[in-house]
């Protein structure tokens, strides 16, 4: 004899799911716990529980059902029997492929046989099916009373083929099986399915269904991987929409709209959006009276959860032809139209200017490149501002994006900005086209001269940037030879010894003078030679004169020259005296009789009467010459 | 500045050695060929450039000052040392080593605190460092020139009513002369300079005796700390720090400037 005592706690673990936009916030969605347990327990009839043994521990892995929809939910069920508590949170296989995770919970529950306590834990994790196929959920790993325990394998088929009723496991207790895909589904809509690069497809995802739904919330958003999004507009309240399929009606609603730009070429996949909706049905089971009643004011309906999620779609990208390609092309493909414009077409000089340009059309404007503007070397340029008004037309984006600079002319005269250029790729006529502006004319008046205060450059010490090395010195080296004293160079000597021999020089010089100046013999002496080599040149310019002359000149300069250097009185110059004081300095008689046979020729030349027969005058005065030069020799040595 | 360069330029070819032949062209060949290897950034080249120049026996303050920098610019920190303070004795008031050496000084391993100098010698060598050579050796040429020309003047008495001021002249030069001649022959002679080096090896001990075997290590060296040599033992050098610690280290390890 044994009873049963079910003792059901369920401790819901609610995960923020990522249902994001306005739309979650709008239908927050009451969060349920995955299965209610109801409790039955009279808690006075409960022994206290004998402690679980470890070696009792038993871990189980079950699915709620072998057998899903795509989009539909699975519970993973991992038992732990025998033990309150597990160590550690169980460990999951990788199921990301094939499932979305939604959220866990827990239970436990006590049972009671023959006064024996079994306690079992059950770890519970809910998912949504999101690609077809069957799929084997690995060992899960538990850890529980000091050991590890792994669940045997269990396969999963996703399928949309209804599933015969009989191959659903535990399918009483879960009212989403009573949902069919025909009463919920999600459709995605593609504008179009081949595309160029960086042209807008616009995607809207919509949810149909028959039945009643309460509210719902994204439980999975497409990661557009590839793609630039701009999300479309999205009213806080969607639009229901009452439509006829397959001859039943529906309810539809668009849960999201994006525009999305290939950023590349090839082949894309749009992955699929999840949702998990609550519905409502009325209970087709337990019909009783009692029930009838309530259902009329639709209490006894029930509220379940329903996940489905829509199918991916592949888009092909082509890429842009390569021919054609105009230089100012940046990417852009839809139709674009430039103009631009300034505040005012006259403005004094440092003062601030505004040109605008506005770009307007079709495509992926947010992503839109500035344009290359050539402003001209006049302008200080100031980075633009942009702004854009953007809005979804047909099966395009439309708007338009402006750029507002402000420039600062520095130097007066006219100027002119250059045309601004954009180019674009008509996804429609596939060609390359290039929209262009209006060049624009501004005059800058006043003058160039000091821009005053807040326009000019405000004055900042260098800051270095690193600290290096000096560079070499590149002139002449002045190489030298290593170890060589100062005093064993050239110059060194030079230039020591040059004013000692100036010095010494002056020395002699000045003595010179001195004596020149006291001693009137050695200054005789010293200027007999000049004295007698003048008046030689004297009688040399009387030799063609008078005769007289001419000899009396010869004969002077000779006496002049004895008398200077014996030192004695010209006039009285006696041949006798002469003689003596010339041998007493050394001069050779043959030199003195020279001397005196010279001078009686002169004297007898002076008085011969005119046109008598002459010495020749040159060679009287090269004997007084030579005469001369002897005597000075003899006088000296 | 400029006239004293030129004045400079034209005195040193004056001063050529009387014995040796002047440096060739192609001594400034391989000087400027070095150059060109360092702006072009073959610093290994540069210094197998200038390396040769020395190698000849000739020395200049710049193929010092650009072999220090080619050697820092390929990581030998020690050999740019080396070459910054034999281009600081051969011209010790020039701006771009002295600034080159502190920098390089800044990445040295060792932190040696000097110890403060009495003023006097701080001045002296302020002193030393302040002139040029070549401006000096032009200068004390210059002086002792003008020493003579007025001597000679003087001597003889011309012009007539300037003796006065000749003899100030005079003597001005003669102080001048002194002075700067005293400048020049101390720098030239290395008088009053101590033998100083450079640690070449990465480490070295300083041991407390100069024996491998007896010595105990008092304290380590890194690579491009400069050292004053007091006195020489064999293959042992006793250097004096910056800071005042003394103990010996083998020659080998030593680069003397």
């Amino acid at each position: 004899m044994s009873f049963a005592m079910l003792l059901g706690t369920t401790l819901p673990r609610m995960f923020p799911l990522d249902a994001c936009g306005a739309l979650s916030r709008a239908l927050r969605l009451a969060r349920r716990p995955i299965r209610r347990v109801p409790l039955l327990l009279a808690l006075t009839f409960l022994p206290a529980p004998a402690p679980a043994h470890a070696q009792d521990i038993q871990v189980r892995a079950f699915l709620s059902a072998d057998r899903v929809g795509w989009g539909g939910q699975f519970v993973l069920n991992v038992e732990v029997s025998g033990a309150q508590q597990a160590d550690a949170e169980p460990v999951l296989p990788e199921m990301e492929e094939f499932g979305q995770f939604l959220g866990s919970g827990t239970s436990t529950s006590v049972q009671i046989t023959n006064g024996r306590t079994s306690m079992a834990l059950t770890y519970q994790y809910r998912f949504q099916a999101i690609k077809d196929g069957v799929f084997e959920i690995g060992p899960v790993k538990v850890t529980a009373g000091g050991r590890t325990y792994e669940t045997e394998p269990v396969s999963l088929v996703v399928s949309d083929t209804p599933a015969p009723w009989g191959g659903i496991v535990d399918s009483e207790d879960d009212p989403a099986d009573e949902v069919s895909l025909d009463d919920l589904f999600i459709e995605t809509a593609v504008s179009r399915t081949r595309v160029f690069e960086n042209e807008a497809v616009v995607v809207e995802y919509r949810i149909f269904t028959r039945l009643t739904v309460e509210s719902y919330s994204i439980s999975m958003l497409p990661q557009a991987t590839g793609f630039w999004t701009e999300q479309l507009e999205q009213s806080d309240a969607p639009q229901v929409e009452r439509v006829v399929r397959d001859g039943s009606e529906y309810l539809t609603a668009a849960v999201r709209r994006v525009a999305l730009f290939p950023t590349g070429s090839g082949e894309r996949t749009l992955e699929p959006l999840g949702i998990e909706a609550q519905v409502r049905v009325r209970d087709r089971r337990r019909r009783g009276s009692f029930e009838d009643l309530f259902g009329a004011f639709g209490l006894a309906d029930r509220r379940f959860p329903v996940t489905v999620a829509s199918r991916p779609v592949t888009i092909e990208v082509l890429p842009l032809p390569a021919e054609g390609r105009p230089g100012s092309f940046t990417g852009h493909v839809g139709e674009l139209d430039v103009s631009t414009s300034v505040d005012r077409d006259q403005v004094a000089a440092n003062e601030a200017l505004t040109f605008r340009v506005d770009l307007t059309g079709t495509g992926n404007l947010r992503a839109l490149a500035a344009p290359e503007i050539d402003f001209p070397g006049e302008f200080e340029v100031f980075p633009p501002e942009t702004s854009e008004s953007i809005a979804p037309g047909g099966g395009s984006i439309r708007g338009s994006r402006g750029y507002e600079y402000v420039l600062i002319p520095r130097a007066p005269g006219s100027v002119t900005i250059p045309a601004v250029e954009v180019s674009y790729f008509d996804p429609r006529s596939r060609t390359y086209g290039t929209a262009r502006a209006q060049p624009v004319a501004i005059t800058v008046t006043g003058d160039a001269a000091a821009p005053g205060g807040e326009g000019g450059t405000v004055p900042s010490a260098v800051e270095p940037i690193r600290e290096e090395i000096r560079f070499i010195h590149i002139g002449p080296p002045e190489l030298r030879p290593a170890g060589v004293p100062l005093h064993s160079t050239a110059g060194f000597w030079i230039v020591l010894l040059l004013p000692v021999a100036a010095v010494a020089a002056a020395a002699a010089v000045r003595r010179h003078r001195d004596r020149i100046e006291g001693d009137v013999a050695y200054a005789r002496v010293r200027r007999a030679g000049r004295m007698a080599r003048k008046r030689l040149a004297r009688a040399k310019g009387l030799a063609a004169g008078e005769p007289r002359d001419f000899y009396a000149e010869v004969a002077g300069a000779l006496q002049g020259f004895l008398a200077d250097k014996l030192n004695i009185a010209e006039a009285g110059l006696l041949r006798e005296e002469v003689e003596r004081l010339a041998r007493r300095k050394g001069v050779s008689d043959e030199t003195l009789k020279r001397l005196f046979a010279c001078l009686d020729d002169c004297d007898l030349q002076r008085f011969a009467p005119a046109g008598a027969e002459r010495e020749p005058p040159e060679r009287v005065l090269d004997r007084a010459a030579a005469l001369m030069g002897d005597l000075a020799k003899e006088l000296s040595a | 500045m400029r006239h004293l360069a030129v004045a400079a330029a034209a005195l040193s070819l004056l001063f050529r050695p009387i014995g040796l032949p002047a440096h060739d062209a192609t001594q400034e060949t391989l000087f400027a060929e070095g150059n060109r290897l360092y702006r072009e950034g073959d610093f290994a080249g540069a210094i197998a450039s200038y390396g040769s120049v020395a190698e000849g026996g000739f020395e200049s303050a710049s193929l010092y000052y650009n072999l220090g920098n080619a050697h820092f610019r390929v990581g030998e920190i020690a050999r740019a040392v080396l070459n910054y303070e034999r281009a600081l004795r051969l011209d010790p008031g020039n701006d771009d080593i002295r600034a080159n050496l502190a920098l390089v000084n800044q990445r040295l391993q060792d932190r040696i605190e000097p110890l403060p100098r009495f003023w006097l010698v701080a001045a002296f060598d302020w002193w030393m460092g302040l002139i040029p050579q070549g401006v000096l050796k032009a200068a004390v040429a210059g002086c002792y020139l003008i020493l003579g020309g007025a001597a000679v003047l003087i001597v003889l008495r011309r012009p007539m009513g300037w003796r006065w001021a000749l003899t100030r002249v005079a003597f001005a030069a003669t102080v001048a002369t002194v002075l700067l001649g005293a400048t020049l022959l101390v720098r030239e002679t290395g008088l009053g300079q101590r033998a100083e080096a450079v640690v070449m090896a990465p480490e070295a001990r300083v041991l407390n005796a100069p024996s491998e075997d007896a010595g105990l290590t008092l304290f380590t060296l890194h690579e491009g700390t400069k050292v004053r040599i007091d006195r020489r033992a064999g293959e042992w050098a006793e250097v004096v720090l910056a800071d005042g610690k003394v103990g010996w280290l083998p020659l080998e390890v030593l680069g003397v400037i």
